[in-house]
Parts: structure tokens; C-alpha cells; sequence
């Protein structure tokens, strides 16, 4: 049997050793009438080289886009991974090690996470960052309930396009605290209509604005600041979803007006995995630390004056405080957390401005270039954007073939926005990374011409 | 202390060139002078070499179960099969998109589907959702689950029971689902048994208990025997039982949570099914559910379907009164690519194999460390079993933390230490089944001569040889928190 090193020999001596003749006789603890008296039904074990086969046959049932014809955001984007993050990130060191609790013998673990603490709040703005959270939206999700319990409010303001996967963990986080979420009302260019946002907050009992940056569709609010400074005159905290490769090119969170900034990970050098695992980043202000939820690791000094990293602050978490924990989070996503450092680190000062750069300058190229097609409108024409941004075409019927014809074409053309906002039937959006040429996206919308031709 | 990768920056020096950098040097154009970036962030400014060398030593101060003998109790730190990692790294598993439509993933949703279809099998459960990403965020999961069902019952039960030894995660979630908790005192054995339920019924009224939270083998590594009529008697008074499934792997092919009266359940694929625990996470969590209780499970699901030529086909479903969706997308997917590749290599006769010398492993060390070490629960355990140091504590000063330490510098992970709480100076002993009789044998000679060493030389013994770094100020840590490195400093 594999992955068992014990031999028939071996278990033979253990059972007389504990004056038993059977394996049988290990589980007399459980009532017979307990016992499973038959086999498992699943399908019969394969050795490793059928596995192999076996698991060749699903992979063959999904259909695999290359990098350059994936146009799909949404969160998830197709970015270039050094080679050297994925080397390093899969050392059995790392990978098959636990939660830190013992840092003697967990330095190594220990001091990528301030690093990526480290990393995280450099490109926030933001003063205290913790090790990791499940995904975005659970991030979101924690950034939201913590604001409630700092200002003691219960109400929630969710910009227009937010992400719709983060709104419905949000609601299914609320259940517990009983928050109640209230979406604000877009202008015609799809940003946040700002008299509906001051009578909302005018209520105060609003605990936090939600800001998406960029938004579902791809768009930058753009008076951040001016939306902030209201929320905070209301007595609500700010509390930013973040793109992290948006900071490249734009201000950090903690500039523009954020209390808390929450985001995922997944463009720092993570796959797009079917969505998972990614980790969710989880930023705040040094005041509110107590209150973040998730672990968090710190540097101290140990015998000898060495400097060295342990878990902190664990008076807030559940093996502790129990009942009252600041969160149940125990696993998190930590590998997930130091893949995205040794990405930081690998790509460096001008490595990461360069890439996120270069997403910016694609998603504009290309973006001129689709709207020269007949019939292509752009959506928001007057926003500012980052790496993606979306399409208005004629009909939902024509987003339709247009996507089809695309697919067919080798192309995974965006996402049908259709699907996600009803008042968008119309919509596509797109996101570029720096994976795309401009070759790439001149083929992309010369085909693109064909199939609405 | 290893340099930060913040302190190995020497300005103009690069890593990788990724992209085309002509005509991007500057900050950006299209955003408005507010918004804009004038100045690039200060990462570090190191060459490949670099990075390759600071996380490669960093990973050298690293233990893993590659390194050796990890008895984390509770934590089924078994062996990270190689095979595993490798076919979750396929480009046909790892560069799909969540956006792709479902005809383009059919074997990421057969994936998905088979092992919700061995999940369920294994728990005596009906359907499972793949959506949490770790054991706690299926226990919110749960808990968010029996308040719903209460709800659209118009039933209002806001107390959740939960034994004195259960796992820190348990109350803490049930909390932020909105539920009070109520502790339950474990008898003499470090069984719950129904009496102790019935005493806080009295106390709280029948009608106010949502339900249980129980893991089963216990955290003493002890199965609990009283469990069919735990769970006959809450379901008496229509309460429900939730399953902590961290110490499943005792029971694989053995007994089921199904059959022993819980309602939901949740598995550790990252304990019990294989997949590496990365430092952290990600883990995954799995909740499965029984009867009435399946309709509440998070979305989506996946389901099998037949077209009219019998052609199979997988597609997402929702369940009719689902809480909703607990994580973006379909879970943690690619540990649950490993967690099936672990499945289809051991099928039924590998699990029970697994159950088997987990419990065998863990009664053999037992054996030889019962007279050296008092073991308050003594008696036949499970996968694991809690050792006590209140006796060197009390004859010698030595705690259990001394204990783990001990075992640190000598090339062994300590136990989980001062955990359950109901065991004074607690080690917490899990050898899994992935340990070989010489290894234990090692693990239990290192043991026996710490007891004796502890009895001969106590103050020798607490010295600290061979670690990195020892005796770490966590004091001074968490009272002036130092999380970050700032560019000021």
C-alpha cells in the first residue's frame, strides 16, 4: 500500500506489543453496531502510472487557452510567472510544514510572512497586515465586519459594480452579525452617483463605504478622495477592494482616503487555478490592529539578542479567546502568500512598475483598437482605467455570436457581462496583462471585425 | 537572523526582465494627476540570484514533514505524496479560468463531482459542497447552516453546545454565525455523554440548543462512545450535530459520521486527504451534508446528468435554500485535484489501510510512553492520544513546553502542546500512519530518556543546543507590534 511504510512483520510485532492479534481488535472503542461491516464504495485503487492516465483524460476535457488569446479578467488574470517563484515556492521546506506555532523551528516561514506583511502594506498604504485570508471576497468579507465592530454600526455601502462573487460572500458573512448591505445607485458613466452616497451616509449608521479599485468592470472611481473624506465626516470607515497590480500605476489605498484595504492575491504570481487557491490580503491602519482579524506575525528579539519572528497579537484568535475570537481563521492560504513574495521580490522596484505598466498601456492600445470596429462601443468612455474595461455592442444576441465566433477562433473573448448585471446585456469586458503583444491584439481584433463583420 | 529581502536591495540592480519596457518608463499617462503614482514603490532591488539564495536559506530554517517526524497532535501532518503536487501543476488543471463556460471544463467539474461522490461515501453524508477553504471556514459553513434551518423553521435556538475539548475554531465560529455557546463537561473517560446534556437542557430549555459541535475520536484521541445516544437524544428535542472532521482519518472505512447520527460534516482535505498544509493553507474544507440539511449547503454544487444517448455531462447547481456562496469560485480546486489524485490511489482497501496504522501507530507509541508519562484518559486510543508532563512539572520543574522544545533542537517537531484544555501540561501525540516502526521506535527511545534525563538533570535538560533561535521575546512582540519593514527605518 502506498505512503505506508509499515510491514505486515512490523504490524505484527506492534499488535503483540499491545497484546492484540488483530488490527480488527484496534477499533473494539467503537460500538459495533457503528462499525461499517462492508468496502467503501469508490472505484477500485491504480497504481501511479495509471493515475497518470487516468487524470490525463479529465485534463483533456478542459480546454486550455494559451496565454496570449486569454482575455478573461474578473479578478482572475493570465500574468507571466518567473520561473524562480515557482522553484523556490515548492520547497517540501515550505510546502509540508504547518502553521508556525513552533518559530524555533519555523524561521523560515515565519520571516517570508513579515515579508509578505511587509510587501502588503507597502503596496496598501496601510500599517499592519495579516498573514493572509481565504480570497478576496473573504477578506472583503472581514474588512466589512471588522469596520462594524470599530464604529458599532450595522449598514454597509456596496459601490454599483462590485464584484458580484464579493457581494454574495459578503451577504453570506453578514448573516451572523446581521448587517444590512445597500447598494448606491451609478451614473450614466457607471460611477458612484455621489448625492445618493451623502444622503445614505447622512443616516450615519453606515459602518463602512465599500470602494472596488478598479471595479468589476475594469473602472476607477474618480474622485476617491472626495468620496473618502465624506464617508469619514459621516463617522464611516473606508474600506478599499484592491487590484494589487494597480498600485503600480496608481496612489496606494492609504493615500486616497482607505482605513482598510482588502484584495486577492492572485495576479502576484499565482495561476488562475479554476479560481483557487488564490489568498486574500488584509491591510489596516497601526490603531486597528487588534481588531484585524486572521494571524499575524512580528519581529522580536530572542536569547542571544538574535532578531527573530514569532506569531503576535494571538490574544485575538480562537485557540486563545475562544468564543471571543476576533475570527475563527485558522488555516489560511499561507503558501499562496509566499508565492506572491517571491514574486514581489523577483520582479523588484522597476520589475513591478514595468508589468503593471505595461497591463495599462495593452488594455489601452487594445481598447483603441476594438472601438475603431463598427458597432463597438466603448461602455464608459469617459472612465479611467487600468487592465480591463468593457464593450457596449449592439445586442445581447450579438455578444452572443461575437463570443461564440471568438471561442471558435482559439480566443476565451472576456466575460458576457449580461450574465452577471442584468442592465448590461450588452456588455463584454477584457482584461490585458503583459503577456499580450500588440500583435496579439491586433489579431485579436482583427478577428474580432470578422465574426461581428 | 537571515537579512530582509528589503536589506539585500542595492539601487539599479534587477531580477527578471518580464516585460517589453520600451515607452513605460514613465508613471502612468491615462490616469488623472489624484490618482497617479509619480514615483515607482520602493520594492527591493535585487538580482535572481539573489531571491534564489534568500529563499533557499530562509527555507533551511524550515521543518517540514520532508525533514522529518512530525507528531503535531490534531494536525495529521502525514506524507505530501510527490504525485499529488505534480498532476495539480498541469497546465489542463492550473491555467483554467473560473470565467470559462462549462463546456470547456467538463474534467475540472468531473473532478469536482467525483470527489463530492467519494466525500459523501466516506462520511455516510448526501451531498457536499467544495467551496470552504479550511477546516474553520467549513465550520462557519455549518454553523451558518443551522441557523438558516432554524429560521425558515421559525424555530429561534441560539445556544450551541460544544465540548470542553473541542478545537478553538468550534466556538469561535459558531459565534460569528450569531450563536452563544455553551461548554459541555467531558466525565471521567473525556466522553460527552448525554447526562452532561441533558443538565445544560435543564438549564437553558430544550427548545434553545440549535445543536452540537463534536469531533469524534475527541481531541484525546478518544472515540466517543456515547455518540449514537448524543445524537438520538438532540434530535429528540430537534437540535442538530455538526461534525468536526479534523480526526477523520482514524476512521476511514471504519465508521462514518453519517451513521453516527451528525448532520453536517467537514473533512480537512490538507489533514486527512494528503494535501500539504504549505506553512498554513491553503487547506481546503468540504462540508457535507444529511437529508433536509443538504438543501442549505453554500453553491454552487456540481451534479451529473445524462443527455437522452446516456452521454454524461457535469454542471453547477444551487441548492433551493442554500446560505449562499462562502468563497469566490469552486474552492480551493487545485488541492482538490490532489485530494482526488490520493482517493483514486488508495481507494477503499488504501483508506482503511490509512485508518489502520494511524490508530495502530498511535496505541504502539501509547504503549511505550504510558508508564515514563502520566496519560490522564488512559485506555485503547485512537490516531492520537494526550500525554501529560504534570509530573516532571511537579517533581522537576520541566513543563511540556520544556518537553517540546527539547524535542525541537533534537530534529523532531514537537507535539501540539497545552491543548485539549482539559489536560494539565498536554501532549498532544498524532504519529499518522505514514510512520515507519523504526521511527516511532526512535521517537519513544528519545522520550524515555528525556523522562530519565528530566528526573536526573532538570536544569540540563531545559538548555536549548542546535536551534537557530530560542527563547523568543513574545512579550515584547505583542506589545509593541513590529509587522512591517518600512523604507524609513
Amino acid at each position: 500500500m502506498p505512503y505506508i511504510p509499515n510491514t505486515d512483520e512490523d504490524r505484527k510485532r506492534m499488535l503483540h506489543a499491545l497484546g492484540l492479534s488483530s488490527t480488527r481488535e484496534l477499533f473494539s472503542p467503537v460500538p459495533e453496531h457503528l462499525l461499517l461491516q462492508r468496502e467503501l464504495k469508490m472505484a477500485e485503487p491504480l497504481p501511479e502510472v495509471e493515475i497518470y492516465d487516468y487524470f490525463e483524460r479529465m485534463g483533456r476535457s478542459n480546454q486550455i487557452f494559451p496565454a496570449k488569446r486569454n482575455l478573461a479578467g474578473g479578478g482572475v488574470y493570465r500574468h507571466f510567472i518567473p520561473p524562480v517563484v515557482k522553484e523556490l515556492v515548492h520547497r517540501g521546506e515550505f510546502y509540508t510544514s504547518y502553521t508556525p506555532y513552533q518559530a524555533e523551528v519555523s524561521q523560515g516561514i515565519l520571516q517570508c510572512v513579515y515579508e509578505y506583511q511587509s510587501f502588503v502594506c507597502m503596496l496598501t498604504g496601510m500599517e499592519a497586515s495579516n498573514a493572509s485570508s481565504y480570497d478576496g471576497a473573504t477578506a472583503l468579507a472581514d474588512a466589512v465586519l471588522m469596520a462594524a465592530n470599530i464604529v458599532h454600526r450595522k449598514r454597509v455601502l456596496l459601490p454599483p459594480f462590485l464584484h458580484p462573487q464579493y457581494g454574495e460572500v459578503l451577504q453570506t458573512y453578514s448573516q451572523g452579525r446581521m448587517l444590512a448591505t445597500t447598494v448606491l445607485p451609478a451614473t450614466e458613466q457607471g460611477s458612484i452617483e455621489t448625492k445618493a452616497l451623502q444622503r445614505e451616509l447622512a443616516a450615519k449608521d453606515v459602518a463602512a463605504l465599500v470602494l472596488q479599485v478598479p471595479d468589476f468592470l475594469g473602472y476607477i472611481e474618480p474622485e476617491i478622495p472626495e468620496l473618502a473624506a465624506r464617508a469619514h465626516e459621516q463617522g464611516a470607515m473606508v474600506v478599499f477592494v484592491v487590484h494589487p497590480l494597480a498600485t503600480g500605476v496608481m496612489k496606494s489605498p492609504g493615500d486616497l482616503g482607505a482605513d482598510i484595504v482588502a484584495g486577492d492575491g492572485q495576479p502576484l504570481g499565482l495561476p488562475a487555478s479554476f479560481g483557487g487557491p488564490s489568498f486574500g490580503f488584509l491591510a489596516t491602519k497601526k490603531r486597528y490592529i487588534h481588531q484585524l482579524p486572521g494571524r499575524i506575525v512580528g519581529r522580536t528579539t530572542a536569547a542571544e539578542g538574535k532578531t527573530a519572528f514569532v506569531l503576535t497579537l494571538q490574544a485575538r484568535e480562537q485557540h486563545i479567546r475562544r468564543e471571543r475570537a476576533s475570527s475563527n481563521i485558522c488555516t489560511n492560504q499561507e503558501l499562496a502568500a509566499v508565492q506572491a513574495t517571491i514574486y514581489l521580490a523577483a520582479l523588484g522596484r522597476s520589475g513591478f512598475h514595468n508589468v503593471a505598466r505595461k497591463c495599462e498601456e495593452n488594455a489601452h492600445y487594445a481598447c483603441a483598437k476594438l472601438c475603431e470596429i463598427p458597432g463597438v462601443e466603448h461602455l464608459f468612455s469617459e472612465r479611467q482605467w487600468f487592465n480591463e474595461f468593457s464593450l457596449r455592442l449592439p445586442s445581447a444576441q450579438v455578444v452572443d455570436s461575437a463570443y461564440a465566433g471568438l471561442m471558435e477562433k482559439g480566443w476565451l473573448p472576456g466575460i458576457k457581462l449580461g450574465e452577471l448585471f442584468p442592465q448590461l446585456q450588452e456588455g463584454l469586458s477584457l482584461a490585458f496583462t503583459e503577456v499580450h503583444s500588440p500583435s496579439d491584439i491586433d489579431a485579436f481584433a482583427a478577428d474580432f471585425r470578422e465574426v461581428l463583420g | 537572523m537571515s537579512k530582509l529581502i528589503f536589506e539585500r536591495s542595492s539601487p539599479g540592480r534587477r531580477g527578471p526582465d518580464i516585460a517589453d519596457t520600451r515607452g513605460i518608463e514613465t508613471a502612468s499617462p491615462y490616469l488623472s494627476p489624484e490618482l497617479r503614482r509619480e514615483q515607482p514603490l520602493p520594492l527591493p532591488e535585487v538580482s535572481e540570484i539573489d531571491v534564489v539564495r534568500h529563499y533557499t536559506e530562509l527555507s533551511r530554517k524550515n521543518f517540514g514533514v520532508d525533514i522529518g517526524f512530525y507528531p503535531l497532535g490534531s494536525c495529521t501532518m502525514k506524507y505530501n505524496p510527490k504525485l499529488n503536487e505534480e498532476i495539480a501543476s498541469w497546465p489542463e488543471f492550473a491555467e483554467l479560468h473560473p470565467y470559462q463556460s462549462e463546456d470547456t471544463v467538463q474534467g475540472a467539474l468531473r473532478v469536482m463531482w467525483e470527489l463530492s461522490e467519494d466525500l459523501s461515501e466516506i462520511a455516510g453524508m448526501d451531498a457536499v459542497s467544495l467551496q470552504p477553504a479550511a477546516g474553520a471556514h467549513g465550520e462557519l459553513t455549518g454553523m451558518l447552516m443551522f441557523r438558516r434551518y432554524f429560521n425558515e423553521r421559525g424555530e429561534n435556538r441560539p445556544v450551541i453546545l460544544i465540548p470542553d475539548s473541542g478545537h478553538g475554531t468550534n466556538p469561535a465560529s459558531a459565534t460569528i454565525a450569531g450563536f452563544r455557546v455553551r461548554e459541555v463537561v467531558s466525565n471521567k473517560q473525556g466522553m460527552t455523554t448525554v447526562s452532561a446534556l441533558k443538565q445544560i437542557a435543564a438549564q437553558e430549555s430544550k427548545d434553545a440548543i440549535a445543536g452540537i459541535m463534536m469531533t469524534n475520536p475527541n481531541t484525546l484521541g478518544l472515540f466517543e462512545r456515547e455518540i449514537s445516544e448524543v445524537a438520538g437524544y438532540l434530535h429528540e428535542i430537534g437540535a442538530l450535530l455538526y461534525y468536526d472532521g479534523a480526526n477523520l482519518n482514524a476512521l476511514l472505512g471504519y465508521a462514518r459520521p453519517g451513521d453516527m447520527g451528525f448532520d453536517v460534516v467537514h473533512f480537512n482535505l490538507h489533514k486527512t486527504f494528503s494535501t500539504p498544509h504549505g506553512g498554513g493553507g491553503p487547506g481546503s474544507g468540504p462540508v457535507a451534508a444529511k437529508g433536509d440539511l443538504a438543501d442549505y449547503l453554500p453553491s454552487p454544487l456540481v451534479r451529473r446528468v445524462e443527455d437522452a444517448s446516456g452521454n454524461a455531462r457535469f454542471t453547477f447547481t444551487s441548492p433551493t435554500k442554500s446560505i449562499g456562496r462562502m468563497k469566490l469560485f469552486y474552492g480551493n480546486f487545485l488541492v482538490l485535484v490532489k485530494a482526488l489524485v490520493y482517493t483514486r490511489q488508495l481507494g477503499s482497501p488504501g483508506l482503511r489501510r490509512v485508518a489502520e496504522n494511524s490508530v495502530l501507530n498511535a496505541n504502539y507509541v501509547q504503549e511505550r510512553l504510558k508508564d515514563a508519562y502520566d496519560i490522564p484518559y488512559y485506555q485503547r486510543c485512537m490516531h492520537e492520544f494526550v500525554v501529560s508532563a504534570r509530573r516532571q512539572k511537579a517533581e522537576s520543574g520541566v513543563t511540556a513546553k520544556d518537553i517540546g522544545k527539547k524535542l525541537l533542537s533534537s530534529g523532531v517537531h514537537a507535539p501540539t502542546t497545552y491543548f485539549p484544555l482539559i489536560v494539565p501540561e498536554a501532549l498532544m501525540i498524532e504519529p499518522t500512519e505514514t510512520e515507519s516502526l523504526q521511527t516511532l521506535d526512535d521517537f519513544c527511545d528519545l522520550m524515555l530518556a528525556f523522562a530519565e534525563e528530566i528526573r536526573r538533570d532538570p536544569e540540563g535538560f531545559k538548555v536549548l543546543k542546535n536551534l537557530p533561535v530560542h527563547h523568543l521575546d513574545e512579550v515584547t512582540a505583542a506589545r509593541h507590534p513590529d509587522v512591517c519593514w518600512g523604507p524609513k527605518e
